[in-house]
């Protein structure tokens, strides 16, 4: 868990603790918070450096990445569901599976 | 062979610093992994655009390649795959941590599951279907994750907390809560235009004890004793969770011996500690004497002891 100063140094000062909060204060990043400040974690980390590339080295606007992030979200979700979805199908009987496969085959 | 920085970002070797920024911005547009979660490819190709950019836009070393002073695969200033692996968004969104940022907090349930099926075998689901499923993936209810430490967890915490979205939330943390374990939060998720009111779910995770380990509701430690305490006898202090216990060793204390502090471990549980006989750090005069004298009278040899039992 990192400190809104060792984040910071870690994106190389690309960013400082205003643009920080900006970013959190628009949900683009969702640190968790203890009784004295922010605390962040490894997808913390990997989300903050995604939108700094998003918004500061390739230029995207403020509504561009808004629905960017959304889209991805929505993406992932679905990509977390279908894997359930196939790790469901994997533990069921061999003959289920196969008539699966075949329905498949004939819904395409 | 290597392609040098300025093929990379197809630009010429006149180009400027805006031009190249430029060229940039379009490929990592194009090549960034998080925006090609499926395509593995992506992610060489965004790494090789980074290291051409980062080279390029050091004047420097932009200079020093111009000049020819260094190669064209820039050895070793300039490779193409520099800047060692790094782990992008994707790599956590499908993971515990990427639940924060999902928009149902990462619940998927049965029925879910049925509406995708569905999808699945063409025709068979019907828009107001499609409709109900969207509606249940609108999940109303919010998911927080929070580190506490080994101390609160065993005797229970209040906490207040300024969550994400600014929301203050007073947290009060059960005795014993375990690692992993999820507090729910009535009515304190969000609100759906619908007027559906979720509730907040927080996963508490538990920093491990510099001394203290737990199986259940038992708490386990070591404490190191003298070689005079193992064989006399004594009277130690022992740290628990509740606080200092008086423990009785009797004399002839073997290392590794166990003894159980009843009730002194996490609500109904024990305190488990072991003891490890500790040498002193220097070895005396007076000790080896007292001990040759004793081995010389003695006829012990543990691992006849040991011989005998198998």
């Amino acid at each position: 868990m990192r400190r809104v100063d060792d984040v910071l140094t870690q994106m190389d000062s690309l960013i400082d603790q205003h643009i920080l909060e900006d970013f959190i204060a628009r949900g683009w990043v969702r640190p968790m918070r203890d009784e004295t400040d922010y605390v962040f974690d490894e997808v913390d980390i990997a989300r903050i450096r995604l939108v700094c590339e998003l918004h500061i080295e390739m230029k995207f606007e403020f509504d561009a990445v808004d629905i960017i992030l959304s889209l991805m979200d929505q993406l992932y979700e679905a990509k977390a569901c279908h894997s359930r979805l196939a790790q469901a199908l994997e533990k069921q009987p061999k003959d289920v599976r196969k008539a699966v496969i075949e329905s498949l085959q004939k819904a395409s | 062979m290597n392609k040098n920085p300025y093929e990379i970002l197809g630009v010429n070797k006149a180009a400027d610093d805006n031009e190249i920024k430029a060229a940039y911005r379009k490929l990592a547009k194009k090549y960034h992994p998080d925006l090609n979660p499926d395509n593995k490819s992506a992610d060489n190709k965004f790494k090789e655009i980074s290291a051409a950019y980062d080279f390029l836009k050091d004047q420097e070393k932009r200079g020093a390649f111009d000049r020819g002073e260094i190669d064209a695969q820039g050895q070793p200033q300039w490779s193409p795959g520099a800047g060692g692996d790094r782990q992008y968004y994707r790599d956590f969104a499908g993971g515990p941590g990427g639940q924060r940022y999902s928009y149902s907090g990462g619940n998927i349930n049965p029925e879910d599951l049925e509406g995708i099926f569905g999808s699945m075998f063409g025709g068979r689901t019907s828009e107001a279907d499609f409709e109900d499923m969207f509606r249940q993936q609108q999940s109303a209810d919010v998911h927080y994750r929070f580190d506490i430490d080994f101390m609160e967890a065993a005797l229970g915490v209040k906490k207040q907390v300024t969550m994400p979205d600014g929301k203050s939330l007073k947290i009060t943390i059960p005795e014993g809560v375990k690692d992993g374990q999820k507090l729910r939060l009535k009515s304190k998720g969000q609100k759906l235009q619908d007027g559906r009111q979720g509730d907040a779910y927080v996963e508490i995770h538990v920093r491990p004890h510099k001394f203290f380990t737990r199986k259940g509701n038992d708490v386990y430690s070591e404490v190191p004793i003298g070689i005079h305490e193992a064989i006399l006898g004594s009277t130690i202090e022992v740290e628990t969770v509740h606080g200092l216990i008086k423990v009785k060793i009797p004399n002839g204390t073997d290392s590794s011996k166990k003894f159980r502090l009843k009730g002194k471990g996490i609500k109904s549980g024990h305190h488990y500690v072991s003891v490890k006989i500790v040498m002193p750090d220097k070895i005396d005069m007076d000790l080896k004497k007292a001990m040759k004298d004793w081995a010389e009278s003695h006829d012990y040899n543990p691992r006849k002891k040991k011989e005998r039992a198998s």
